[in-house]
């Protein structure tokens, strides 16, 4: 680990934004069943101020759990064994209490989760909802919280806030419901959002629009969004970097270009070449095989190797270290070692960047003269 | 593995000479063959309290044999509703559904109705939620088995349950475990197992990938795939997501609100989209690819705004060519008839 | 583009030196550093190593008994029933004074002067009942008397909270399962929650009571189950409801899984946790109900040497002695107290321990 953080260090730094959070070296365990297993195993990553880092990795690859440590969220049985999390000249990673997090959660990091009940009381009106927080937060009166809360609806584009003010979550649609989830965070003007898999959920037409609505807002609000998927599909758009996790590590970091058409890890590989739009009718659609690590047993070497058909033996035996390979690109694989054989990426990767722009270019064709 | 099916298939009806009603459906309108489900105005509606929600209306959907149909659209437009209208979870209140020229809605006698499970299977959508926690893998994927007896002794169960486990890639050793040891993938295989080792003529496969990660969505849709080619079935394909349905479809229906409003040769949908809403769900897919992406426009759907439906000239489902269909009134037809000139005839 | 990546290939092989399983898994030999190449050699998948599970699968009883065990209080209280159950069982053997023995009037026993309470002593551990009003307790040395009492209230207890599960659970799987029953049953539930239960209980023994000789304990278990089991089939009714139309059960059910099977493989093993609670706490309810039924002189005929906890608590409260001498009360209050208490709590544990979702 001290490795990395000297490649780390080697960067320049001048060129790069401020940053907001800075992870380093955590470690995160849970107790289940009575045993201890290291979910987080030893991260160090940088968030930057009014960027979007996307966060990908498959369901147990410790995308949500590491975010969790931002607000104080995790289970019951889990804790931070290890490493620091800075925040504002904090470190979150010591904070224990509810009145440690309360000036935090919610309303300096606010979250919104996958199922928008989560965040969402069934028994109250949505617009009470708001309107609390606008009191809370910012002690509005009771009148000039409702305008502000109507306000904030239209703001996530709810039509016809007004009427819908005073009606119950049940009465809205998940998407719609998920647009009342961002309003709350809104009225609390967090500076940073973390977004757990909000349009998991949701159809591709809500889908799409939500992903603009925050891209939208926080360009307007200014904010740093942390946006959690298991689709990498989804964060071309509005991610600037992009954490690939798996199995509680992170196993390439890099900026959206980086990763989209320089990929270095073969699992980022597999998990682009798994995208459906990628394929084509006639080829199969390739899949990662096999299924993530359990954490129930300890992993030796790389975490991916077994389900890696460019696996080499060492992977096996000893973890790879993280290699940097340009200055905002970093992959943690033996197969950067100058010593591992070369092999080619998966051709659908290497074609990436053509095949979409003849997808793109077949849609505008569809679409008609519109645009053109 | 296959020989194994085919001893299956071989063993069930013992009564081989007498054909079941199904069989003898398809004997007897041998001009229908071609066809396996025929849904003709069907209507389904949910009764909560005294408000009745009509979710399906005047319905009128053809599957063909041996063909996968995706049929897609977002939640709420009622494509879970005709699969479970299909293997009678939900209740028809009106027209029919026709499995082999034999009728399957309403009240039908208690033997079709039991013969008709042997027939048509379902995979479900939610891997956590449609596989029984306290039952081991092998109470499970032998649980239709049981349940019509197809098997000759424990032995002979146990071998199929063996082999099957096998075919969708799971060791057979784990019989003895229990659902949440699996992961989401491995849950769903589970499922696709239980429901293939029937042996059924029609599969509901109701959003089987849409709770899974993407990275192993493909290895549950080429295993339905795969089995489908194999055995010659019949499968309709549910999904909200028109990216993965292109792979797995033969053709596609779109469904809208209860109406399906375009539906073509799925390479020809793709080539060639016609009605506003499936252009939308086109364009709705996020393109992998950061330059690509953010250049996109999406189009977003307002029926209210784009039609304009009178009562007396309502729109209807019309083949605009051979196999494709759109629903439209008249102006309609005209400008989409124009559109597909454009964007090039069927090739 | 590749510049710090050295790596320590003595640290690496060090790696390997103090796992011999590593060395084996890679056939790497460990001294002989021209492996390097070996190390870095695509070898891919495998279908072995990828659909594996974890090696000890999980066992649902086996953790249930961990978690139960790891409780304290479960073990405070699994100590003190067996105390109690020990005591019940040889408790009258100790100090063997069957009933009436001790009365002076009918014995001619003239150790004790019946005109007085006697304390507890070395000869009678807790001491002896009232002077002669009562007309069987009389006289009776209270230790035997309350072990006594709690031998058949204990056994009582566990056969009405046997019957009363079994047919709570039968009929309740059924209610809830077939959606047919629900009207009948719901109506048949409301009038029996609307009789006067005592009045029911007091006609039933006045018809009963020419046979109360040969068959009271048969009797008494009428009383305490003749309605008891509704509450628990309702209860488990409501439980099949909420899980009835899951989806898991829709899957049975296109699978053509018979009624039977669907409760039995479905539905029960759902319910386990909550069958458990209710049994045990159904037994403690059945041996107070038996104290409720022993005031209105509705238990066992004391005549015919059957001794309840009830019938002790009865007598006892019958006059104001006990104001007096407390250990009246005491003593069949520590056999009575602790057995529900003890029930209650281990019913508790269980619920907590049966729920899969604490197996975490």
């Amino acid at each position: 680990m001290s490795k990395e953080k000297e490649i780390l260090k080697e960067t320049p730094e001048t060129k790069e934004p401020e940053v907001v959070v800075d992870v380093q070296n955590l470690s995160v365990g849970f107790t289940v069943r009575g045993k201890k297993i290291n979910v987080i195993r030893n991260i160090s990553f940088k968030v930057y101020k009014g960027e979007t880092l996307a966060i990908v990795g498959e369901s147990g690859s410790g995308k949500s759990v590491t975010t969790k440590t931002f607000t104080g969220m995790l289970e019951k049985n889990g804790f931070v064994t290890s490493g620091s999390i800075l925040f504002d000249g904090m470190n979150l990673a010591k904070f224990k209490t509810d009145e440690d997090w309360r000036p935090i959660r919610g309303k300096r990091i606010a979250t919104i989760f996958q199922d928008p009940m989560t965040s969402l009381n069934p028994l109250l009106t949505i617009g009470f909802q708001i309107s609390e927080v606008l009191r809370l937060h910012h002690g509005l009166s009771k009148q000039e919280a409702k305008e502000e809360a109507i306000k904030l609806l239209k703001k996530v584009r709810i039509p016809n806030a007004e009427a819908r003010y005073d009606d119950y979550p049940f009465q809205y649609s998940g998407g719609m419901r998920q647009r009342v989830v961002i309003a709350i965070a809104l009225a609390c003007r967090p500076e940073i959002l973390i977004c757990d898999e909000p349009t998991t959920a949701l159809d591709v037409t809500v889908q799409a629009q939500i992903i603009a609505l925050i891209k939208e807002l926080q360009e307007e609000y200014h904010w740093t969004t942390i946006f959690i998927t298991h689709d990498l599909g989804v964060v071309a758009n509005v991610a600037n970097r992009i954490a690939v996790m798996y199995g509680g590590q992170i196993v390439e970091y890099g900026t959206v270009e980086d990763v989209f058409y320089n990929p270095a890890h073969p699992y980022t590989w597999a998990l682009l070449a798994s995208l459906p739009q990628l394929g084509s009718k006639d080829e199969a659609l390739s899949y990662i095989k096999g299924n993530p690590p359990s954490f129930s047993s300890e992993i030796i070497g790389d975490a991916f190797a077994p389900r890696n058909e460019y696996a080499m033996n060492i992977d096996f035996v000893k973890e790879p270290p993280m290699f940097q390979i340009s200055p905002t690109h970093c992959a943690k694989t033996w197969l950067l070692d100058p010593r591992a054989p070369k092999v080619e990426k998966p051709k659908v990767i290497q074609e990436l960047h053509a095949r979409m722009k003849r997808a793109a270019e077949e849609l505008k064709r569809q679409e008609g003269v519109e645009d053109e | 593995m296959s020989k194994e099916e085919k001893k299956i298939l071989e063993q069930a009806p013992v009564e081989e000479k007498e054909l079941d009603i199904f069989e003898q459906g398809r004997k007897d309108h041998p001009e229908d063959d071609d066809t396996i489900v025929k849904m003709r105005d069907v209507r389904v509606a949910f009764k909560i309290g005294s408000i009745e929600r009509v979710i399906i209306n005047h319905l009128n959907l053809d599957i063909k044999r041996g063909e996968v149909l995706g049929l897609v659209g977002e939640s709420g437009s009622g494509k879970t509703t005709i699969g479970r209208a299909l293997i009678r979870i939900n209740k028809v209140s009106g027209g029919e559904v026709l499995f082999n020229n034999v009728k399957i809605s309403g009240k039908i006698p208690k033997k079709t109705e039991r013969l008709l499970k042997t027939k048509m299977q379902m995979i479900f959508q939610d891997p956590g939620d449609s596989l029984n926690d306290r039952a081991n893998i092998d109470y499970i994927v032998s649980e239709g088995l049981r349940a019509f007896k197809l098997y000759k002794d424990e032995e002979d169960r146990l071998q199929k349950v063996q082999q099957m486990m096998q075919r969708v890639g799971l060791r057979p050793e784990y019989l003895n475990r229990y659902p949440h040891e699996f992961s989401g993938g491995q849950r769903q295989r589970i499922g696709i197992a239980r429901c293939m080792i029937m042996n059924p003529e029609f599969v509901i496969a109701d959003e089987p990938i849409s709770a899974l990660d993407v990275s192993i969505r493909a290895q549950v849709l080429n295993l339905i795939r795969e089995f489908q080619q194999e055995r010659k079935m019949t499968v309709l394909f549910i999904a909200h997501d028109l990216s993965v349905v292109r792979y797995i479809s033969d053709r596609i229906a779109v469904i809208y609100a209860g109406h399906i409003v375009e539906i073509a040769e799925a390479n020809r949908l793709f080539e060639a989209p016609l009605h506003p809403y499936t252009k939308s769900l086109l364009s709705a897919v996020p393109i992998p690819d950061p330059k690509v992406e953010r250049k996109k426009k999406i189009i977003t759907y307002n029926p209210a705004e784009l039609h304009h439906y009178v009562l007396s000239d309502a729109p209807k489902l019309v083949e605009i060519e051979p196999g494709h269909f759109v629903r439209c009134n008249t102006p309609e037809l005209e400008a989409y008839k124009a559109e597909l000139e454009r964007l090039g005839g069927k090739k | 583009m590749k510049k710090n990546n050295k790596v320590n290939d003595e640290k690496l092989f060090q790696v390997i030196d103090d796992d011999p399983r590593l060395a084996d898994a890679v056939g790497v030999e460990k001294t002989i550093d021209t492996d390097i190449e070996k190390l870095f050699t695509v070898v891919g998948t495998s279908d072995e190593k990828i659909e594996k599970l974890d090696a000890t699968p999980y066992s649902y009883w086996s953790m249930t008994f961990k978690y139960l065990f790891k409780n304290p209080l479960v073990i405070v209280c699994l100590v003190i029933l067996g105390l109690l159950i020990f005591f019940t069982i040889f408790g009258p053997l100790m100090r063997n004074y069957p009933l009436l023995q001790l009365n002076g009037a009918a014995y001619g026993n003239t150790k004790y002067n019946w005109k007085e309470i006697i304390l507890p002593n070395w000869e009678h551990w807790f001491g002896v009942f009232y002077p002669s009003d009562d007309k069987y307790f009389a006289g009776g040395d209270l230790w035997w008397l309350v072990w006594k009492g709690s031998q058949l209230s204990l056994i009582l207890g566990v056969v009405v909270a046997l019957i009363d599960t079994i047919l709570g659970i039968v009929i309740g799987s059924l209610w809830g399962y077939f959606k047919w029953l629900d009207p009948i049953l719901i109506e048949f539930r409301n009038f029996v929650n609307n009789l006067p239960t005592l009045l029911l209980d007091i006609l039933l023994m006045q018809i009963l009571k020419p046979y109360m000789k040969q068959f009271s304990f048969v009797i008494i278990v009428f009383l305490l189950t003749a309605l008891g089991w509704v509450g628990l089939a309702g209860f488990i009714r409501n439980q099949i409801i909420i899980i009835r139309n899951r989806e898991y059960n829709i899957a049975s059910q296109t699978l053509g899984s018979s009624s039977k099977a669907m409760i039995t493989h479905n539905l029960l093993p759902y319910l386990v946790s909550v069958i458990i609670t209710v049994v045990s706490t159904a037994i403690p309810e059945a041996i107070s109900a038996e104290v409720g039924l022993a005031y209105f002189g509705l238990s066992f005929d004391v005549s015919y040497n059957q001794i309840t906890l009830g019938q002790i608590l009865t007598a006892v409260v019958k006059n104001t002695y006990w104001m007096q001498y407390p250990h009246l009360l005491i003593a069949p209050m520590m056999v009575m107290a602790p057995l529900t208490i003890t029930f209650f709590y281990l019913g508790l544990a269980l619920a907590d321990a049966t729920d899969p979702k604490t197996h975490r």
